[in-house]
């Protein structure tokens, strides 16, 4: 039976999605992928709402389905030309300017494309503002195990920030 | 300001305010109307082509060209369902299971999906070396029409060939890439 009807829900996803365009945004650098990523994961928000049991859950429902995808979808240790470097987007942090937000935006999704998929999820989920047990819920692994992956993840990007510097100078 | 909180101002940073979600919507109907269509065109296509053939095949003295065909369409047909009817489409129970279940669904449907490009592009080169051999009998013992219908199926076979190696090419690295990701997910 087709039913191109929608869902309930559907009105509600606008409140989640910030968080949505922000865990695309971490699995795809090219601005054009990353829109062709978004309607992906809304096609498959809009598929999967009808199976949505508690709708008070419909963020995390609805980011299961964007960090699934996107692990799908991401290529791996993508790079994109010209990216900021940690440094500079420091030195401009205290500046409200656009300029500076965009330098710092660019650098952390840039750094982030570089982790593995395994310890980019843990890391995006944590600054989303999961705690540990959401994050296990949400990627079907133990709390230890999230514990673990977030370790690794910080020391590779400590790595990544220091392997930057010490190429500008 | 410490690192973590750099990082975190960074990401809350990025909020996808630039992009109109009533056009996304509008977009997201039509792209579920649009699998819809696709997956009823693809059936209709399968069907009127065995209903084709099976006419043929009843209604007429079997010619030539139907003995010569007959691998064509027993080739092409199976090749065109594993590699459109069972490509690995995401299910929606497998999009909203937690991540280690989805990479594992995934890549078991990944894995059937190589191993059908694998036989897709092995039938067409089957098919070739048989219109070969097929073009060789009909120069050597057939009439004019055997040559002919045995020089139409060469052709057929080469453009088939051509096509099954650019597509399988292209499915294929695709494939690979997310099979790599999913399992790269399930590593600790």
């Amino acid at each position: 039976m087709l039913n191109f009807r929608m869902h309930s829900l559907w009105s509600k996803i606008e409140t989640c999605h910030p968080q949505l365009w922000r865990a695309v945004c971490g699995y795809e650098l090219n601005p054009a992928l990353r829109e062709e990523l978004y309607q992906e994961v809304l096609l498959a928000i809009w598929e999967s709402l009808p199976k949505l049991r508690d709708p008070e859950r419909l963020l995390f429902y609805a980011l299961r389905i964007a960090h699934n995808l996107g692990a799908s979808h991401a290529r791996q240790a993508a790079r994109t030309p010209g990216a900021s470097s940690f440094d500079e987007a420091y030195h401009g942090f205290d500046d409200c300017s656009t300029g500076s937000n965009e330098a710092q935006r660019s650098w952390l999704f840039d750094v982030l494309s570089r982790l593995p998929l395994n310890l980019r999820q843990v890391l995006m989920l944590q600054l989303e503002g999961f705690d540990y047990g959401e994050m296990a819920e949400l990627l079907g692994i133990s709390a230890e195990n999230v514990g673990v992956r977030l370790h690794r993840a910080r020391q590779l990007l400590r790595q990544l920030s220091l392997e930057e510097q010490s190429d500008e100078h | 300001m410490n690192i973590e909180d750099q990082l975190r101002a960074a990401w809350n940073a990025e909020s996808g305010e630039h992009l109109d979600l009533a056009s996304l919507t509008t977009k997201v109907r039509r792209h579920h109307r649009r699998r819809y269509w696709q997956r009823a065109v693809e059936v209709i296509l399968t069907v009127v082509t065995m209903m084709l053939f099976a006419h043929a095949l009843i209604s007429q003295a079997m010619q030539p060209a139907h003995w010569l065909l007959l691998p064509f369409f027993a080739i092409f047909l199976p090749t065109a369902w594993l590699l459109v009817l069972r490509s690995p489409r995401l299910e929606t129970e497998h999009a909203t299971a937690p991540t280690t279940v989805y990479a594992q669904r995934r890549l078991v449907q990944l894995k059937t999906s190589l191993r059908d490009l694998r036989l897709a592009r092995r039938s067409a080169q089957g098919l070739l070396i048989y219109s070969v051999l097929a073009c060789v009998g009909a120069w050597l013992f057939g009439d004019a029409l055997w040559r002919e219908t045995a020089l139409w199926l060469l052709t057929f076979a080469l453009a088939w060939l051509v096509a099954t190696l650019l597509l399988t090419r292209w499915l294929g690295r695709d494939r690979r890439r997310e099979h790599d990701n999913l399992r790269n997910l399930l590593e600790n």
